[in-house]
C-alpha cells in the first residue's frame, strides 16, 4: 500500500490562506480523523482541525477529491488553513503523527499524477513551465503543452511514421506475396509528409525555446555611443554604469525585459574598438560573441559609417539606430536617451518583429524536447535518402524509420526513463 | 507393476520442437528420453513442405549455430533453394527451401537413431506423477519414466478440434489420437490458456494437374544453404507451379461461405492475420479479384502437391469445386481435404526465459503449445528447452537468449512478456537490432556460447574456429590497409580527393563499393568468397551497428537489473494498485521484461528500479 504524502502547496511564509495537500489511499481516513466526517467528493466543508488531544488547531476549508478524478489520480484532501507560520507548522506536525503519512518528496505529487496516467511526460514539463511563466506568451504556450495539445501532435506524427514503417516492413517481410503496387508511393508520401511536418515544427519550436528563455537582443556600437544609457532607459532603472568615459563597460551585461508580454534578454556590450587594455579586449571579444549569438542586434551609431567598421554581420531584421538624436537630429530610427524621444517607437519595432515570428506557436521549448525532434528529423532525412536509393537500401530505410520513431518515443517519455525523470523532477519544488 | 526407467531429461512429443529438444539435451551429455507415439513419424512436416523464409531462416541459422538439426536435415532434403529478399539488403534476407517430406523424415530418423545419450520411447504419455511443485515421473503405457526435468512439446493436443465444413473431429492432427488424460491433468494445473486456430489447404494429386498451362518459379542458381556445415546441394532442384484464384473461385467461396467452419460460428479461436484462409482472403479483401497460389511439390517422388495460399475449412465438395475453378487445376483430384484446427495453448507469459513453467519446478514447454506456429519457431524453442532442461539436470547454469543477440531471444522475450493473440510467427521486423543479428553471422553470434556449453560438437567447433581465425585476419587486414584517394580511384571506387587515406573496410562501407572491386587485388582475399562477402556486409552496416550498440547497451543495462522473485511491489510507495497487480501477475525477471508489460509507465519503472538498487545496496 502506498503512503499518504503531504506538503504545503502554497509558498512558505505568512499569508492569508495556506493550502496543505494530502494524497494517497488513506487520505480520506486521515481527513476524517483530523476534522470529522468528510464523505462527499468535490464538496466544500468548513471544519475545525483537531489536535490529538481534541483541542482546536485551526478552522479550515476542506475539499475532498476522490480517486481517480483528482490531480494525482489518488484520493486527495486539500486543507485551506490560515497562513500563519505557527498555524502551518502545527497542522503539518499534526499530520505527521499518523504512521502512514510522510512529507512528499520533491515533485512527488506530479510524479504520482504521471504514474497514474493523469499527465504525460510533455504535460509534466509544461506544468513546470506554466508555473514558471513570467510573461503572457509563456503562459499561453505552456498551456498548450499542459492541455496535451503537443502530446497529441507527437502521437499523430508517430502514428504516421509507424504506418510508413509498417509499409516498408510489409515489403520486406512479405516480399514473396503479391503486395499492392502503390506501396512505394504510399511510403514516399508518408516520409515526405512527416518530414516536412517535423522540420516545420522544429523550426517553430526553436523559436519557442527563445520564447521560454527570452529573445536575446544585443546592443552593439562604438565606445561611448550610449549603449549603457539605452539599456538603463529601457530597463527603467540604473543597471549599467553609464559615463562619458569611452570603454566603461567591460563585461556583457544581461537585463530581462517584458515588452508587452514578450520575454526579452537585453545585452549591453563593451564598445567595439581595438584596444591595448587587456581587460577591455576580453570584453570586446565577449561583445562580439554575444552579438553573434543574439536573435537580434541593435546597431547604435553616431555616424552611419561606424556600422561597417564594427565588423559584425548585420541581419535583415536587425535594427540600425541613430543615437543622441537630440544632438545629431532624426535620421530614420533615432533615439535620445536624454529626452527619451524615439524609445517607444524602438520598443514597437522590437515587439513587432518578435510578435510576428511567434504568432504561430511551436509546441516544444525544452532542450530535451528539441534534441529529440532534431534526431527524429535527422533519421527521417536518412530515411528519405535510403528510399531514393531503392529497394537495395530498404533494410536501412526500415532502420532509419525505427530510429525516428524511437526519438519520438523518447520525446513523449517512453524510453530512457531514468535520466529523463531525474532531470525533470529535479526542477520541481515540493508540493506542486 | 510398472517398469521404472530413469533419465535426466524426458521430452514428450516428437514434433519439430521435440526432436530439437531431445538432441540438444543429449548433445550436452544428459541422459535423455524422447516419448512419442510412433518413431516413424519423427520429422513429419505436417503443414507446408518448406523450411525457412524471412525471420524463420534466421531462426534456422541460429539453431544450426548451436549444432541443432533443422538446418542440416533441411539441407539433406532441400529441393528448391530460394534466398528471399535477395534485392533488399543482407540483413533482411532469409534462406528458404522446399523440402522433400519423405527425405526429411528419413534423415531426421537416422539422425535421432545415431544420437548418443538419447533413446526414443514409443507410446502414449498418459499422466504425470506430480507432487507439490515437482513432476517426478511420467507414465507411458505401463512404464514409469522418472526424470529430473520434463519438456512438453505436444503441439495442438490440448483440446484439438478439426473442422471440415460442419464436421468436427477431436484430434491433434489428421490420424493422431489426442492425448486426453495428460491434457486433463494439465488443465487441473489451472494455467492461463487461450484458444487459437490454424488451417491447411487440400493436398492435390500432382499428375492430375495440367502443368503446361502454368507459370513456374525455379530454384536459385547459386543456392544459399541453411547449415554452415553444408557444402553442396544434396538433392535435385525442382520448380513450383503458380496458379491463381479468379472471379469464379471467389463466387464459389462466397456462395458457400456459411458452410465454412470459420464463418459458421463453430470456431472461437483467434486465427493468424498474416496467413489468412482463402475464405478470409475473399471476404476481407473483396476488391482483389485474384490471389496467387503456389503449387509446391511435397517431394521429388511424392505424388502430392501443397497448394500454398488456399487453406480452408469449407466442406469437401466446395473445396473440390473451387480448386477446379483455377487455371491448370480443372481436372485436379484432391488426396486429402483441407481443414481448420482449433486448439488450446498455454499462455507463454506463465513461462520464464528458459521456457520453464514459473509455477512448477521442472516442466518446460516448447512449440505450438506456447501459441507459436511454424517448424522453425518450434525447433528454436525446442533447442532452448532441451538445452536448459539438460543444463539444470546436470547442475550447470541455465542460459538465456537476448533480443540483442538473436531472433531466438526476440521470440522468447515476445512470448514470455507479451503473450500471443494469434499464432506467433517470426518476422524480421520483430527484431529491433536486425542490422546486427543477421542470418549470415548467426554462427559468430551464437556458436561461441554453444562451444563453451559443450552443445556444439567437435567437427563444427573446429570448422567454426578456423573460420573465425580467417575472418579476424581478413578484418584486421581490411582495417589496416589504407588507400589514398588516387589508389582507390584506380580500383574504380569514387572518393573525394581530400588526401585522406581510407582503409579497405571504410571503402567497403560505402553503399556503392562492391567486394569485387577490392578482393581480386589482394592475396588476403583469395579463396575467401563467402567470408569476403560477409566482410562487405559487416562494413556496410558498420555505422548503423555502432549507433545501435548504444541502444543495445541501454537495453542490456535494463536486462541486467534483476528483479528478485520475491520482490515486494506493495512495499513501493507511490506505485498504484493497478500496476502492482500487473507486476505481481507477470513477475518479470528483470527491468527490461517489466518495461514490456502493457500499461507500465516510465515513472513506475523508475520506482521499481530505484527500489531494487536500494535493496541491493542495503
Amino acid at each position: 500500500m502506498s503512503d499518504v504524502i503531504y506538503a504545503l502547496a502554497t509558498p512558505p511564509g505568512k499569508s492569508g490562506v495556506a493550502v496543505v495537500r494530502l494524497s494517497g489511499e488513506d487520505a480520506l481516513q486521515i481527513a476524517n480523523d483530523l476534522c470529522g466526517d468528510i464523505t462527499k467528493p468535490r464538496h466544500v466543508y468548513y471544519r475545525s482541525i483537531l489536535a490529538s488531544d481534541e483541542t482546536i488547531i485551526d478552522d479550515a476549508v476542506v475539499l475532498y477529491f476522490a480517486a481517480p478524478a483528482s490531480f494525482t489520480g489518488e484520493d486527495v484532501i486539500e486543507l485551506q488553513i490560515h497562513g500563519g507560520r505557527a498555524v502551518i507548522a502545527a497542522v503539518l506536525s499534526r499530520i505527521s503523527e499518523f504512521s502512514n503519512t510522510r512529507v512528499a518528496e520533491s515533485g512527488e505529487f506530479t510524479r504520482r499524477a504521471l504514474e497514474n496516467g493523469k499527465l504525460d511526460m510533455l504535460q509534466v514539463e509544461a506544468l513546470g513551465d506554466f508555473i514558471e511563466a513570467d510573461t503572457e506568451l509563456q503562459r499561453k504556450t505552456s498551456l498548450l503543452g499542459l492541455r496535451g495539445t503537443s502530446g497529441s501532435w507527437v502521437s499523430e506524427l508517430r502514428d504516421k511514421l509507424v504506418e510508413a514503417m509498417s509499409l516498408v516492413t510489409a515489403s520486406i517481410d512479405f516480399s514473396d506475396e503479391d503486395l499492392p503496387e502503390n506501396l512505394k508511393n504510399s511510403i514516399s508520401y508518408a516520409i515526405s509528409n512527416t518530414h516536412s511536418a517535423l522540420s516545420r515544427q522544429l523550426d517553430l519550436s526553436q523559436r519557442q525555446q527563445s520564447l521560454r528563455d527570452g529573445f536575446k537582443i544585443a546592443i552593439v556600437g562604438k565606445p561611448n555611443v550610449g549603449k549603457s544609457s539605452l539599456i538603463n532607459v529601457l530597463a527603467g532603472r540604473d543597471i549599467a554604469i553609464a559615463t562619458d568615459v569611452p570603454g566603461t563597460t567591460r563585461d556583457v551585461l544581461e537585463v530581462f525585459l517584458d515588452i508587452k508580454g514578450l520575454p526579452i534578454l537585453l545585452y549591453d556590450t563593451a564598445g567595439l574598438r581595438d584596444t591595448d587594455d587587456h581587460v577591455e579586449s576580453i570584453g570586446v571579444d565577449r561583445a562580439r560573441s554575444a552579438a553573434e549569438n543574439a536573435d537580434m542586434r541593435l546597431f547604435l551609431f553616431e555616424n552611419p559609417s561606424e556600422i561597417e567598421e564594427l565588423g559584425i554581420i548585420k541581419h535583415d531584421h536587425d535594427l540600425v539606430i541613430q543615437a543622441k538624436s537630440d544632438v545629431y537630429g532624426e535620421n530614420g530610427l533615432a533615439i535620445s536617451t536624454k529626452t527619451e524621444q524615439g524609445i517607444a517607437s524602438l520598443l514597437d519595432q522590437i515587439y513587432n518583429h518578435f510578435e510576428d515570428i511567434t504568432r504561430e506557436s511551436g509546441y516544444f521549448s525544452h532542450q530535451r524536447q528539441i534534441n529529440s525532434l532534431f534526431t527524429a528529423l535527422e533519421s527521417l532525412s536518412d530515411a528519405r535518402n535510403f528510399f531514393d536509393q531503392g529497394e537495395a537500401s530498404f533494410d536501412f530505410l526500415a532502420e532509419s524509420l525505427r530510429q525516428s520513431v524511437f526519438s519520438l518515443d523518447r520525446l513523449i517519455g517512453k524510453v530512457d526513463v531514468e535520466d529523463m525523470l531525474d532531470v525533470i523532477f529535479s526542477k520541481f519544488c515540493i508540493g506542486k | 507393476m510398472f517398469h521404472v526407467k530413469q533419465f535426466d531429461v524426458v521430452i514428450i512429443g516428437g514434433g519439430h520442437a521435440g526432436v530439437e529438444a531431445a538432441t540438444a539435451s543429449a548433445r550436452l551429455g544428459a541422459n535423455t528420453a524422447l516419448v512419442t507415439h510412433r518413431f516413424d513419424r519423427l520429422g513429419e512436416m505436417s503443414c507446408n513442405p518448406a523450411i525457412g523464409g524471412l525471420g524463420k531462416g534466421h531462426l534456422v541459422r541460429e539453431v544450426d549455430a548451436l549444432d541443432g538439426l533443422i538446418g542440416r536435415i533441411g539441407d539433406k532434403a532441400a529441393i528448391q533453394y530460394r534466398l528471399l529478399n535477395r534485392s533488399k539488403g543482407p540483413a533482411v534476407q532469409g534462406p528458404r527451401s522446399q523440402i522433400d517430406r519423405a527425405l526429411y523424415r528419413s534423415a531426421m530418423q537416422a539422425e535421432i537413431s545415431q544420437t548418443p545419450n538419447l533413446i526414443v520411447i514409443e507410446g502414449e504419455a498418459t499422466r504425470f506423477d506430480l507432487a507439490g511443485e515437482r513432476i517426478h515421473a511420467v507414465l507411458v503405457d505401463d512404464e514409469r519414466i522418472e526424470a529430473k526435468n520434463f519438456v512438453l512439446t505436444t503441439g495442438t493436443f490440448l483440446g484439438g478440434t478439426i473442422h471440415i465444413g460442419e464436421e468436427t473431429i477431436q484430434a491433434g492432427r489428421v490420424g493422431d489420437p489426442a492425448s486426453i488424460d495428460l491434457a486433463s491433468q494439465l488443465r487441473e494445473l489451472n494455467l492461463p490458456m487461450g484458444r487459437l486456430k490454424t488451417g491447411t489447404p487440400p493436398r492435390l494429386i500432382s499428375k492430375s494437374i495440367n502443368w503446361d498451362g502454368l507459370a513456374s518459379q525455379g530454384a536459385d542458381e547459386d543456392p544459399v544453404y541453411f547449415s554452415t556445415l553444408t557444402k553442396h546441394t544434396h538433392q535435385e532442384q525442382i520448380s513450383c507451379g503458380i496458379s491463381e484464384t479468379n472471379q469464379q473461385t471467389h463466387d464459389i467461396i462466397n456462395k458457400n461461405i456459411h458452410l465454412s467452419a470459420m464463418y459458421s460460428g463453430n470456431i472461437s479461436g483467434a486465427g493468424p492475420r498474416y496467413c489468412p484462409s482463402i475464405e478470409d482472403k475473399v471476404t476481407r479483401f473483396a476488391d482483389k479479384d485474384s490471389h496467387q497460389v503456389f503449387l509446391e511439390p511435397e517431394g521429388l517422388n511424392d505424388p502430392l502437391i501443397y497448394p500454398n495460399g488456399i487453406s480452408t475449412s469449407l466442406p469437401r465438395d466446395v473445396q473440390l469445386a473451387y480448386v477446379r475453378s483455377m487455371r491448370g487445376l480443372e481436372q485436379v483430384e484432391i488426396a486429402e481435404y483441407g481443414y481448420a484446427i482449433e486448439y488450446d495453448y498455454i499462455d507463454p507469459r506463465s513461462l520464464n526465459a528458459q521456457l520453464r513453467l514459473k509455477s512448477l519446478d521442472n516442466l518446460y514447454f516448447a512449440g505450438q503449445i506456447n501459441g507459436t506456429t511454424g517448424y522453425e519457431e518450434a525447433a528454436a524453442q525446442g533447442l532452448v528447452c532441451g538445452m536448459n532442461a539438460a543444463l539444470e539436470a546436470l547442475g550447470k547454469d541455465e542460459q538465456s537468449f537476448s533480443r540483442t543477440n538473436s531472433y531466438i531471444g526476440v521470440m522468447i522475450d515476445d512470448l514470455i512478456t507479451r503473450g500471443v493473440s494469434e499464432p506467433y510467427r517470426m518476422f524480421t521486423s520483430r527484431a529491433e537490432y536486425r542490422l546486427s543479428i543477421r542470418a549470415d553471422n548467426a554462427d559468430q553470434r551464437l556458436s561461441p556460447m554453444g562451444i563453451d556449453l559443450g552443445i556444439v560438437r567437435k567437427d563444427r567447433k573446429s570448422l567454426f574456429e578456423a573460420k573465425q581465425q580467417k575472418i579476424s585476419e581478413m578484418l584486421q587486414f581490411a582495417k589496416e590497409t589504407k588507400l589514398s584517394p588516387n589508389e582507390a580511384r584506380k580500383l574504380g571506387i569514387e572518393v573525394k580527393t581530400d588526401g585522406q587515406r581510407r582503409s579497405l573496410f571504410d571503402l567497403l562501407s560505402f553503399h556503392t563499393t562492391s567486394i569485387d572491386q577490392i578482393a581480386p587485388h589482394y592475396a588476403e582475399f583469395k579463396n575467401m568468397d563467402d567470408l569476403a562477402a560477409q566482410l562487405k556486409i559487416e562494413a556496410t552496416y558498420s555505422h548503423y551497428i555502432e549507433r545501435q550498440s548504444k541502444d543495445i547497451a541501454q537495453f542490456e543495462r535494463d536486462r541486467a537489473l534483476i528483479i528478485p522473485s520475491n520482490f515486494n511491489y506493495r512495499g513501493i510507495s507511490g506505485l498504484s494498485n493497478e500496476l502492482v497487480q500487473k507486476l505481481e501477475k507477470a513477475l518479470p525477471a528483470n527491468l527490461s521484461e517489466a518495461n514490456q508489460i502493457e500499461g507500465i509507465t516510465p515513472a513506475a519503472l523508475t520506482l521499481v528500479a530505484a527500489h531494487i538498487r536500494r535493496a541491493g545496496a542495503a
